[in-house]
């Protein structure tokens, strides 16, 4: 059987099946009677358990578009086309002025203590002057999307609608661009040397599953964290941590550091109740906006943070709870403040909710104070903002939240930059607004944009409060070009290089002091080298060819560049396997591959995708990641591969196989003094650094 | 696919009878690229819903010289790799039985079915990208950001994975 054959069945057997009653257009047209859902409110609707009540409200809102879609009520063909003509002058600005600076007005950083009012992030987001302008903005941003809907009635729904929804959208991005850089640091703290979490930027520190602080390794499964003690050579299960929380909450990550350990969870309230007899229509703002179904399924989703200490691993003692309205995002922590970014759709809020309480997001249940909400032209979702100092960890420093339309998010040593790529251009712009955070208190520095798409996490980077920013733009043809743009504290342009590689787009790049590396592909590897020095003139100072390319870059010691990546034929362009390549650029004109090693038929590594997952430590000379190996009846095996790079080559000290059953994107390898462990969220095993990486013990955690 | 540019233009400005047109051309095939990807069919509903209701809030923002159809799963398959993400954080999975399908071929569309859902999330995406979305491998590589050879090198193994566990028990 051909490829092509196969493929036909495949489609062929989908074919059979039958789409579900809710998704037929014909439903839609049913679902447009509104009075036959009122009558029968459990009228094509599953009732969910607790764990989905996510998807549940996704369907309460898809009835809701249901509605909007099918309603026979003649659209306001004025205001749409006005809304067009809008649009359309504004695009020729844009076309016009390709860079522009959305704004002169920035901010000045704060240097004082002393809490400034926010300031505007140029015209993208703008602070609210008062909560009624917030809710008069969410009312016409939810008007907008449902002013089709015709009945007078309430569509009661959850709190905070598609909660994995919105983060899908962001995150997805985020992730598939093959994380790049972070320069991982030994810690230096007490005389133990050991590896730490591989970072985005160095000295922000992210969270994980897997952490150590040289004498325990925390290890974290979806409901307990588990505490094992690694001196003396023998693994031994000390402590766990189980918040006390309830069944469905799921614990995300954990930080460890200074004697504290930080557990992010997620926890999910949900309750269904009868509406319609639970308001009248006097008690509901915008009544106008919304469809009565009968029934509601609130889901409130919140995100907890609780700080436990740790100087007894024994018993960890909690010492601060925080919590904030909206799913996990992401978070990161810059000494001793813990920044937290959740997610919650408020728009929609606005028809739900009896009159205006709850619109507005809490934080330790507290209303975000208005002159903390920043609004946009389209902010759809909530991005909740908040700073947390450790030493009191169940009070807030600072907050705020931004009304915003899928951003992604780079933190750097100084400041906070949220970009997002705006399609309704011919060819994309790529937003980006910055905000200072100076001692965990927020305030908006400016905001740009630039044309292209970033397409690599490490594509944005932050050196003494200026920007650097690698983008790829598409032509009419869908023809690929890479941009490099230079700004300034203040977000304004200084210098850009544009049009470098056409036909092929960013895999990784990497900012080092004065320099940027980055790696383009299409059949070669091209390896960019570009000054920037002179913020007013990038100068590209060197282009090396090789095979294959580069999906992750890290600097190696002071004068080397390590790839991870993939080799290719260059004839075939076919993938031969993983790679390695170590790069020469102590002279950056003339950089220089000193050698490559490939893994031939290790097809995948998740190292690839999460920088997270790889250990990667000049001073400690480890390369460590899992290769995943296909056998010739075509299953996988999983190969943990650990090189060091000795006289000019990579030396593998280590190819350990590892079991199907763990989970090989949270494994993750440490090293602490002379030992080497080897810890997923299932087991840990040790290894012997001076030994030939010989076991020494092995530990399933259960 | 062969783009009705009347009904983009208007569903551009939210009229929701166009919407609903363009929907009811690609619906199917938006709901069997979820359920051939994730496996199961509650989370193939509820994902193939989040994707129109999504679609419809930002469909201002699609770009003229796309496709509909390209645009709209680009969104649905976002969300199944997100969901991919979230399914490695969850403890267990949660179990799905699957609905009897109604064909001639029940038997064989039920073996084809059993071999496509043991490759992995990354395998039943790319190939459900290529045979349902109908995207190629060039568009793929693109939204998966993975290089256009991997992509096809990918694809290619997995059907031989299948080809190979299917030849002993039918041809």
């Amino acid at each position: 059987m051909t490829d092509k054959e196969l493929l036909k069945k495949i489609r062929n057997s989908a074919d059979a099946v039958e789409i579900p009653e809710s998704l037929s257009p014909e439903n839609i047209h049913k679902t447009l009677d509104i009075s036959s859902i009122k009558a029968n409110p459990k009228h094509n609707w599953h009732i969910y358990p607790i764990q989905r009540t996510i998807s549940a409200a996704a369907v309460l809102l898809f009835c809701l578009l249901l509605s909007i879609v099918s309603s026979k009520i003649s659209p306001n063909t004025d205001s749409s086309i006005e809304t067009a003509q809008r649009n359309s002058s504004e695009h020729e600005f844009l076309m016009e002025e390709s860079i522009q600076i959305l704004d002169t007005s920035q901010a000045t950083a704060e240097d004082s203590l002393v809490i400034a009012p926010k300031q505007d992030a140029g015209t993208l987001y703008t602070v609210a002057k008062s909560y009624d302008e917030v809710y008069t903005y969410l009312a016409a941003l939810y008007e907008e999307e449902t002013r089709y809907v015709t009945s007078g009635a309430i569509l009661e729904s959850e709190e905070d609608p598609p909660a994995g929804d919105y983060i899908a959208v962001e995150e997805s991005a985020a992730e598939s661009l093959m994380e790049d850089v972070s320069i991982s640091k030994s810690a230096a703290n007490s005389s133990l040397k050991y590896s730490t979490t591989n970072l985005q930027t160095y000295g922000v520190d992210e969270s994980d599953r897997i952490k150590t602080d040289g004498k325990y390794i925390y290890t974290a499964t979806d409901s307990k964290v588990r505490i094992t003690d690694v001196t003396n050579e023998k693994l031994t299960p000390v402590g766990t941590i189980t918040p006390n929380s309830s069944a469905t909450d799921r614990i995300l990550e954990i930080y460890v550091d200074n004697g504290k350990l930080l557990l992010i969870t997620q926890h999910y309230e949900t309750s269904m109740e009868d509406s319609s007899a639970t308001y009248s229509s006097e008690d509901i703002a915008y009544t106008d906006m919304c469809v009565d179904i009968g029934y509601s399924i609130n889901t409130k989703c919140q995100t907890m943070l609780y700080t436990y200490d740790i100087t007894n691993p024994e018993k960890p003692t909690l010492k601060g709870t925080f919590i904030q309205d909206g799913s996990y995002y992401t978070s990161r922590k810059i000494g001793n403040i813990l920044y937290l970014f959740t997610n919650q759709e408020v728009y929609t809020n606005v028809a739900y909710k009896e009159g205006k309480n709850g619109i507005i997001p809490c934080i330790n249940n507290t209303t975000i104070p208005y002159e903390n909400i920043y609004l946009s032209e389209q902010g759809n979702a909530g991005l909740v903002l908040s700073s947390i100092n450790l030493q009191t960890p169940s009070e807030i420093v600072d907050n705020v939240m931004i009304l915003h339309n899928y951003v992604d998010i780079y933190v750097g040593p100084d400041s906070i930059y949220l970009y997002n790529t705006d399609y309704a251009q011919p060819n994309s712009l790529t937003e980006i607004a910055g905000f200072s955070m100076e001692n965990g208190f927020f305030n908006a520095i400016g905001a740009a944009s630039v044309p292209g798409e970033i397409l690599d996490t490490f594509a944005i980077h932050e050196s003494n409060r200026c920007l650097r920013i690698l983008t790829t733009s598409y032509d009419d043809d869908y023809l690929e070009s890479n941009n490099l743009y230079l700004l300034d504290e203040n977000m304004k342009l200084t210098g850009s290089l544009t049009d470098i590689a056409t036909g092929e787009i960013i895999y990784s790049a990497r900012y080092f002091g004065d320099t940027v590396y980055f790696v383009t592909y299409k059949n070669t590897d091209p390896l960019f080298v570009v000054d920037i020095s002179d913020p007013a003139s990038p100068k590209m100072l060197a282009e090396l060819k090789i095979t294959g390319f580069s999906e992750y870059l890290h600097f190696w010691g002071e004068d080397k560049l390590l790839g991870i990546g993939y080799e290719t034929d260059p004839d075939t362009n076919e993938t031969l396997g993983l790679k390695l390549a170590m790069f020469d650029i102590s002279n950056p004109t003339k950089p220089e591959v000193l050698y490559t090693t490939v893994l031939t038929d290790y097809f995948y590594s998740p190292a690839l995708y999460d920088y997270k997952c790889i250990l990667a430590d000049a001073s400690a000379n480890l390369i460590g990641f899992v290769g995943e190996y296909e056998n010739e009846d075509y299953t996988s095996t999983y190969d943990y591969f650990l090189f060091s790079w000795e006289n000019d080559e990579f030396i593998q000290k280590m190819k350990l196989p590892l079991s199907d059953n763990i989970n090989h994107n949270y494994l993750r390898g440490i090293y602490i003094q002379d030992t080497f462990y080897i810890a997923s969220t299932e087991e840990i095993r040790s290894f012997n650094r001076k030994d030939n990486y010989n076991e020494i013990d092995h530990l399933i955690l259960k | 696919m062969k783009t009705d540019l009347q009904l983009i233009k208007k569903a551009k400005s939210k009229d929701p009878t166009a919407f609903a047109a363009l929907y009811e051309k690609i619906y199917k095939d938006l709901y069997h690229f979820a359920l051939y990807t994730l496996k199961n069919p509650t989370d193939a509903e509820d994902l193939v819903s989040e994707t129109i209701l999504e679609a419809y809030a930002q469909i201002h923002k699609l770009r003229r010289e796309e496709s509909f159809k390209a645009w709209i799963f680009t969104i649905l398959s976002n969300k199944c790799k997100q969901r991919f993400k979230n399914q490695n954080l969850s403890l267990e999975e949660i179990p799905w039985d699957f609905p009897e399908p109604c064909s001639k071929n029940l038997e064989m569309d039920t073996i084809i079915r059993e071999e496509f859902f043991s490759l992995s999330d990354e395998e039943r995406l790319i190939i459900s990208m290529h045979i349902f979305a109908g995207y190629k491998s060039r568009e793929i590589a693109k939204i998966l950001h993975m290089n256009e050879n991997t992509i096809r090198s990918k694809e290619s193994r997995a059907l031989k994975k299948m080809a190979a566990n299917l030849k002993p028990e039918k041809e």
